[in-house]
């Protein structure tokens, strides 16, 4: 028995886990979770409603001008795909590299990366202009020719990669759920031998569970198979996940912009992601398990955990942001390093300092345990790195493009109270559909937890 | 080097029960015995049933390692030459463009698409190998599970072959144990 199993062991049977965790599902929502959706239901509907306008009266509505073609819809699509990577960190390369504590937030962190991605699905779709045309994007044979994308632009590379993404994420977090189905069909299953099934939403919620969890059974040849899957998905989820955020930052990396044009964006980009990732599952975690009473399985030790790895990843975040000064610097190119004192001191000079301040400062309060244990803290913080992180894509897009090689075609980007609109609903629609996934899926992995109990008892020689 | 034969037994299937005896055991321990024995004294046909995927399951089941592996491996070579020969026959024979002086055949500006088209088919046929081989899918949500909380906290082993109930209790010895015929399981008294 290693050392790691007396840490994260619950002590606890098949049913109390299995209890714990299905039951706040079983119950009416309560007032907190309601009043939580329908603010965030109302949200999304002004942002499908703003989206809606822009489709009418077109992309005029938005800030975005000559030189700052990518305003903010850019911005919030970067955020929303990084947002997404901590969710297959925690599922692929934890897994990997066998981490325990992972078990826990693994499924939660993996239903935001797909609400995440999704959210960010919805940017380029709204940002390219005429949306009904936006199936061109796709290398279908045609009759425009056929005309056909180009493949090599890291635009069209985006496509392929948040596509696959999107898809295998996807996947990957239904195999997850399917033994986890299974369990909630069959503990319903004896509801409805025992006559406390009537209700015609419980039937529904019956017939939802069976037709998903596609007749898995538990059954051993099955879960060698599927032992298997898990471990080949992680090995593909990871070189995924690096080259998604990869590929987004090559959409700025292979244009000769000034402060774009940078051979440290790949990296830089990938551990920004993982940073605000990582901020996003403990703000996420630390309303759910106060919300659902799971503080045994996401304890403090795991928040802890996710705080060191804030702490490493801020890290790598302010060595990206000291390296492009010094890049540009060094560079002798005096459009590369105007845009870098532009951004100390122009007027976006408040992005780059919140950011700064969010980014840079505020992980470093992590080194102490007393505080990176202190459940208001780490939500604070959380809150914060998250600011910053969007900051960092706002400096990076609307600074850079504003003042480039011409001072003549030099432009300040406002964004419209539509833009704004548009980034607040987008929170709304993502937490809507997280809101609705705790409600209706087990948001911890029961069939994994399960298993490191087992183990444990059986390391034990109890064997019960 | 794998053998042919080594390969097709690690595509090994989903055997589902249609006869025999099930036998429930209190515990994953438990379990790895019984099937242990259940081998050792062998019956041809058998799985066991269980909440959890437990270590040592491949050992007791006489099976030497799933080869999904090689499924992944072959979509995963599928998909990079799928779209490898796409894109050629796009940018070069159907409707060639020069992009940036660049030569119509410019292979390194492809490998991200490569990369995520290699990973999307081998992620895909992986899981659809799971879901063939351990016969799952939509046509399937009606199987009636053949121990009934295997899925919640049950352990059990399924004995396919012709053998009585008394020798079903020889095989288990002094492993603790209840009999069932399959599909005669006392589901009533289930649960809580």
């Amino acid at each position: 028995m290693s050392a790691s199993t007396s840490i994260y062991s619950l002590n606890k049977t098949n049913r109390e886990i299995e209890r714990d965790i299905l039951s706040p599902m079983e119950k009416f929502p309560g007032k907190l979770w309601w009043f939580t959706f329908i603010i965030n239901a109302g949200l999304m509907l002004m942002m499908l409603g703003l989206i809606g306008w822009t489709f009418v009266e077109g992309l005029g509505l938005l800030g975005i001008n000559t030189p700052v073609s990518w305003g903010l819809y850019i911005v919030n699509f970067v955020f929303w795909v990084g947002i997404g990577h901590a969710g297959t960190l925690i599922s692929a390369i934890l897994y990997l590299f066998r981490q325990r504590w992972r078990t826990t937030i693994n499924r939660a962190a993996e239903a935001m990366t797909i609400f995440a991605v999704m959210t960010a699905g919805l940017f380029p779709l709204i940002h390219v202009g005429r949306p009904w045309m936006v199936f061109f994007i796709f290398p279908y044979p045609n009759e425009r020719g056929p005309l056909w994308v180009n493949f090599r632009s890291p635009l069209l590379w985006d496509v392929f990669a948040i596509s696959t993404y999107f898809s295998v994420s996807l996947i990957f977090w239904y195999m997850g759920l399917v033994p986890d189905l299974a369990n909630m069909r069959d503990r319903m299953k004896f509801e409805h031998v025992q006559g406390k099934i009537s209700s015609f939403g419980k039937k529904l919620k019956y017939a939802f569970v069976r037709i998903l969890s596609i007749g898995w059974v538990g059954s051993g040849k099955t879960w060698i198979h599927y032992e298997k899957m898990v471990m080949v998905l992680a090995s593909l989820a990871t070189p995924l996940v690096l080259s998604v955020h990869t590929v987004v930052s090559f959409d700025f990396a292979t244009s000769v912009i000034p402060g774009w044009h940078a051979t440290i964006f790949p990296p830089y980009f990938v551990a920004g992601a993982i940073y605000s990732g990582f901020a996003m599952v403990m703000t996420l975690m630390i309303i759910t398990r106060k919300a659902f009473k799971l503080e045994a399985y996401i304890s403090i030790k795991h928040l802890e955990n996710m705080g060191i790895i804030i702490l490493v990843t801020g890290m790598m975040v302010s060595f990206a942001y000291t390296m492009e000064f010094v890049f540009a610097a060094y560079s002798a190119n005096a459009v590369e390093q105007y845009v870098f004192i532009n951004r100390l001191q122009g007027p976006y000079a408040w992005a780059f300092w919140t950011m700064f301040a969010c980014n840079v400062v505020s992980p470093h309060f992590m080194w102490s345990k007393k505080l990176r244990t202190n459940i208001v803290v780490l939500f604070i913080i959380s809150i914060v790195v998250n600011i910053g992180m969007w900051f960092e894509r706002f400096v990076i897009v609307i600074t850079s493009l504003h003042r480039d090689y011409i001072p003549s075609s030099w432009e300040m980007f406002i964004p419209t109270w539509v833009d704004w609109g548009v980034l607040v609903g987008s929170f709304g629609f993502f937490f809507f559909w997280f809101l609705l996934f705790v409600r209706t899926l087990p948001s911890i992995a029961i069939a994994e937890v399960k298993m490191d109990e087992g183990h444990d008892q059986l390391a034990k020689g109890m064997g019960h | 080097m794998v053998s042919i034969k080594e390969l097709k037994e690690g595509l090994f299937s989903y055997d589902e029960p249609d006869k025999g005896w099930i036998v429930d055991v209190d515990s994953a321990g438990d379990m790895l015995k019984g099937a242990e024995n259940v081998k050792k004294a062998g019956v041809k046909r058998f799985d066991t049933f269980s909440p959890f995927p437990v270590h040592g399951l491949e050992k007791v089941l006489g099976i030497k390692r799933s080869w999904l592996t090689l499924i992944t491996l072959i979509a995963g070579i599928t998909g990079a030459s799928f779209g490898l020969s796409a894109i050629y026959y796009i940018d070069v024979i159907d409707y060639p463009v020069i992009f940036g002086g660049k030569p119509y055949f410019s292979w390194p500006a492809y490998v991200p698409i490569l990369f995520e088209l290699t990973i999307l088919f081998a992620a895909f046929a992986t899981v659809g190998g799971v879901l063939k081989m351990g016969k799952l899918g939509l046509s399937k949500t009606h199987r009636r599970p053949p121990s009934p909380l295997a899925t919640c906290d049950m352990f059990s082993i399924w004995i396919g072959d012709d053998i009585s109930k008394e020798e079903v209790k020889k095989i288990m010895g002094n492993i603790n144990h209840k009999i069932h015929k399959l599909d005669a399981h006392p589901l009533e008294n289930g649960y809580e």
